[in-house]
C-alpha cells in the first residue's frame, strides 16, 4: 500500500467522538493532544532532553485519561504510538550523529561507507515521519471538527515553544 | 557533538527548523575557522573558507526550502486541516534535496580533514 493510500484510506472516527464544549478538562485534553500533533509536526526536532518529551508524553496520558469521552482510549493509543515513534526518532538520530562523526574524522573510512550509514539512516528516518504523519491524521480524525480551529490555535502555541526549546542556540 | 555535523544533523531534519536557519549564516564557522588557520597559509585559508562558505550555503539552501514547505503547509492547515498527505510532493523534494546536501557534506568534510589535518579539524568541528 502507497503512503497516499495509507492516509486517504484511514478510518474517519470522528462519529465516535463525544468532543463537547471547551471545559477545562477538555482544554487540557486538546492542549495535550495539541502537543502531540506538534511532535507528530517536528517529527525529528531535537530536545534538549528525553526529560521534555517525557513530560509531555506524560502530561498527554493524564489529560487524555481525564477525557469524559468514549474517544479516549483511542486517543490515548494514538498518544502511545505518537510516544513510541517520537522517541525512536529521537533515538536514532542521536545514534546516526554520533556515528556520523565518528566515521568522518577516520581517514580511513570510504565515502562509500559513510553514503551507505546516511542512507541506511535515511530509509530508517522516512519511514518513522511517515508513521509519525499518519498518527497525525488518525489525531485529527479523533477530535471533532468544529474544535480542531482550537487545537491549531494551540497547536501553533505549542509549536513556537518547542522550536524555541529545541533550537541549538539553547545550547 | 561537532558542531556542523550538529548543525547539519540538525536542520536536514523535518521540522524545527524554522529557529534554527539563522545559525546557518556564513558566518556561524567562518571566524572559528580563521582562528584555527591563523597561522596557516593565505592558499590554504582561500581554501578551506571557501569549502566551508560553500558547505553552509547549501544547508541554508535547504533549510529555506524546509521553512518554504512546512510554512506554506502551517499557513493554509490554519485556515481548515490538510492531510500530511498534501505533502507528499514536498516531502519528495526535500528528501532528494537532504540526499544531495548530506553528499556534499561528507565530501566538504572529508576534504576539510585532508586539508586541516586531525587535530584542526576537531577544532574546527568539535562544539
Amino acid at each position: 500500500m502507497s503512503r497516499g493510500q495509507k492516509w486517504t484510506n484511514r478510518p474517519d472516527i470522528r462519529s465516535t467522538s463525544k468532543v463537547g464544549e471547551a471545559t477545562p478538562t477538555r482544554r487540557q485534553a486538546l492542549s495535550a493532544l495539541a502537543a502531540a500533533a506538534v511532535v507528530t509536526l517536528l517529527g525529528c526536532a531535537r530536545f534538549p532532553s528525553g526529560n521534555g518529551l517525557d513530560r509531555m508524553v506524560s502530561d498527554l496520558d493524564a489529560a487524555l485519561a481525564k477525557a469524559p469521552d468514549d474517544a479516549a482510549p483511542g486517543l490515548i493509543a494514538i498518544s502511545h504510538q505518537i510516544q513510541s515513534q517520537a522517541r525512536a526518532l529521537i533515538t536514532s538520530q542521536e545514534g546516526f550523529s554520533t556515528e556520523f562523526d565518528r566515521l568522518s574524522e577516520d581517514p580511513n573510512v570510504s565515502d562509500d561507507t559513510l553514503l551507505r550509514l546516511v542512507a541506511t539512516y535515511e530509509n530508517e528516518r522516512r519511514t518513522k515521519r511517515d508513521n509519525l504523519l499518519d498518527l497525525q491524521d488518525q489525531l485529527h480524525a479523533s477530535v471533532s471538527k468544529d474544535l480542531w480551529p482550537d487545537v491549531q490555535e494551540i497547536l501553533a502555541r505549542k509549536a513556537r515553544l518547542i522550536s524555541m526549546k529545541s533550537s541549538l542556540r539553547q545550547g | 557533538m561537532p558542531v556542523l555535523a550538529t548543525i547539519t544533523v540538525a536542520s536536514l531534519l523535518f521540522g524545527g527548523s524554522y529557529e534554527k536557519a539563522s545559525l546557518l549564516s556564513p558566518a556561524s564557522l567562518q571566524p572559528k575557522l580563521r582562528d584555527i588557520l591563523d597561522d596557516a597559509s593565505p592558499q590554504l585559508q582561500a581554501t578551506a573558507i571557501a569549502l566551508v562558505d560553500h558547505l553552509e550555503k547549501s544547508v541554508a539552501d535547504y533549510n529555506e526550502s524546509v521553512v518554504s514547505v512546512l510554512g506554506d503547509y502551517a499557513a493554509s492547515a490554519m485556515r481548515t486541516y490538510r492531510s500530511p498527505a498534501t505533502m507528499a510532493p514536498g516531502f519528495a523534494r526535500l528528501d532528494a534535496l537532504r540526499e544531495s546536501v548530506f553528499s556534499e557534506v561528507i565530501q566538504v568534510r572529508r576534504q576539510l580533514l585532508k586539508l586541516l589535518g586531525p587535530d584542526k579539524w576537531r577544532a574546527l568541528f568539535d562544539g
